[in-house]
């Protein structure tokens, strides 16, 4: 059943975010055209010229993302509220399935493509700052070519480093430490799906549905703050880092061991606060599945 | 003991107390409020058979069961209004049930509960033997009164999704049903008119083989001559020996179908009683039904 149960949330959440990512992939090309066109050929002062239009055609690409983003939760939060608690909820609160197959469905649906639209984001974001460094110093340098990236970059992180008093970590230690932040970053996007589908159920709650639409945003913002603090207070005194070589991935419990990590070239990151929030997020998990179980109340308009 | 052995009468809980008499009177509607089983004491253990888990025998054996809905002290309000007020009954299965009374008196309220879409209820209800919850719903057909497929869906779209989650579904039952009401299975809800979305879910509900059918006002905003269509289509089709609740103000388009009698009024039960005692006082369903609710209405 679960199986079912996620292919028909995908379905769901697909249609209603892909009119974004349509609109989103148009504008991107429109953009990235802009973006590499050769505007010296256009006679005197083109570079100039084409240096305005392609900042102008980053920062839409940028604006476009961000939107997207936003959209997008919009997309996956509406489909949740309309499938359960609208006129849909009467189909889907009445399928001989688990409250909590249910959630988790609806849950792995939502987090991927508010996933999939914050990498898509970063990316946006990320490659358009790149760009626009390289082909800037290639303006100021009055070069024609434009400089190499790869050395833009790490000559970057190099700097980076150097400013922080660490020693300049290799790639690969550099592409294990990015692994490490995508996966955090991608139990907080769950999370953050987590405590509004959470919000919102609590909000068809009695006595909670009393302050109508406000409702679900104001529990929203006391369960996130609630998570937050609890995760930060854990933070201040349990402390957990995972230490990032080249090959391997190892634990350290005191900041010693992170600093002689980072002065040895390795990453590190500390992971207590997105431990705790996870563990936090089993609880509020948990929680919605019992409130879908026992107290909310499907009464759509008619 | 298990949930299938559950005695109609006579075990210790508040639920295994029997109902009083059905013997109907038409001035005194003695059976009206139950005068309700004495209420268990908040703390005393009350024995509910546990609810099974998926994958075992789901009770599909009418036969073993007496009773399709037991409902003891059952009370729901709106902000402070009791729209059902500590009301008790037992609705025996396999039979086609009118849930009568006038609007606003609880009725979609209590089929709401029966399905498992309302859970702030005080009191306890046990559907088919079980508590509400999964294999509840696994026995129950819904048809509410109004439309809830997502307005992206085609006809077939709603048909394998039935397919996917209910396993007495038909699916060549539904297909052939489409054909037969003039539905294209690749035509999508929202360029429906109400009328198909509601022949739509009558096909998909009527296409399963539950053990119980809540059907709430199924001829509600339907033309007289569409009425006998659709009771048409419900009765050829529903399961045998399953349990039909129709919920109703339609008393008269409906009275000659129902096996027994819910009324529902002032947040009480009025009138719960097999149709044969209710034909025995020579009256008809909705006469007894205007005497009945006029009572129930008038200023205390």
């Amino acid at each position: 059943m679960l199986g079912k149960l996620i292919k028909n949330a995908f379905k769901a959440t697909a249609n209603a975010v892909y009119t974004n990512y349509i609109a989103m992939g148009v504008i991107a090309v429109v953009m990235l055209i802009l973006m590499f066109v050769d505007w010296t050929k256009w006679g005197a002062g083109g570079i100039a010229t084409g240096f305005k239009i392609k900042l102008a055609a980053s920062a839409i690409l940028i604006v476009t993302a961000l939107v997207c983003v936003i959209l997008t939760f919009v997309s996956v939060f509406g489909e949740f509220r309309r499938s359960m608690y609208g006129n849909e909820g009467q189909l889907t609160l009445t399928l001989p399935v688990r409250s909590s197959s249910l959630l988790f469905a609806k849950l792995f649906s939502g987090s991927f493509w508010v996933i999939l639209s914050y990498t898509a984001f970063c990316l946006c974001a990320f490659g358009s700052v790149v760009y626009l460094l390289r082909h800037s110093m290639s303006v100021i340098e009055g070069d024609a070519e434009y400089v190499d990236t790869y050395n833009l970059v790490t000559e970057a992180i190099r700097q980076i480093a150097e400013a922080a008093g660490i020693a300049t970590p290799n790639l690969k230690v550099i592409r294990n430490l990015a692994s490490i932040h995508a996966v955090v970053g991608g139990v907080r996007a769950c999370v953050f799906v987590l405590l509004v589908f959470f919000a919102l159920t609590l909000g068809n709650c009695r006595p909670f549905h009393k302050l109508g639409k406000i409702g679900p945003v104001l529990y929203f913002f006391a369960s996130i703050f609630i998570v937050h603090t609890l995760a930060t207070i854990a933070a201040k005194f349990i402390k957990v880092y995972i230490v990032v070589s080249e090959n391997a991935f190892t634990f350290a419990l005191n900041e010693a061991d992170v600093q002689l990590a980072w002065s040895n070239g390795y990453g590190a990151a500390a992971i207590t606060n997105v431990y705790v929030t996870a563990l936090l997020a089993v609880g509020v998990f948990l929680i919605t599945a019992l409130l879908i179980d026992r107290k909310v109340n499907v009464t759509p308009s008619t | 003991m298990t949930d299938l052995d559950y005695p109609a009468y006579g075990g210790d809980s508040p639920l295994d107390q029997p109902m009083p008499s059905e013997a109907f009177d038409t001035r005194a509607f003695p059976p009206a409020q139950a005068p309700a089983p004495a209420a268990p004491p908040a703390h005393a253990p009350v024995h509910i058979p546990a609810e099974p888990m998926p994958g075992e025998a789901v009770a599909s054996e009418p036969q073993k069961r007496n009773y399709a809905f037991k409902v003891r002290n059952l009370s729901k309000d709106y902000g402070g209004h009791k729209v059902l007020n500590d009301i008790s009954f037992d609705i025996p299965a396999g039979k086609i049930v009118g849930l009568l009374g006038p609007n606003g008196c609880g009725k979609t309220t209590l089929i709401k509960i029966l399905a498992g879409l309302i859970h702030d209820y005080t009191g306890m209800v046990l559907v088919d033997g079980k508590r509400i919850g999964v294999a509840s719903k696994a026995a129950v057909a819904l048809l509410p009164d109004s439309t809830y497929f997502p307005d992206r869906f085609r006809t077939i779209d709603c048909i394998n999704y039935f397919a996917d989650f209910f396993k007495d579904f038909n699916k060549v039952k539904a297909i052939e049903f489409a054909a037969e009401f003039d539905l294209d299975l690749n035509q999508r809800i929202k360029t429906m008119s109400k009328g198909m979305q509601e022949k739509l879910q009558l096909l998909v509900v009527m296409s399963r083989a539950a053990d119980i059918y809540l059907l709430d006002e199924p001829l509600g905003g339907v033309d007289p001559a569409a009425r006998a269509v659709i009771m048409d289509i419900i009765m050829k089709n529903y399961k045998e020996n399953a349990t039909l609740l129709l919920s109703t103000h339609l008393v008269n388009d409906l009275e000659h179908s129902f096996d027994h009698v819910l009324m529902l009024g002032k947040g009480k039960v009025l009138v719960n009683t097999g149709i044969e005692n209710l034909r025995a006082t020579g009256k008809s369903v909705e006469e007894i039904f205007k005497e009945v609710i006029g009572d129930a209405w008038e200023v205390d």
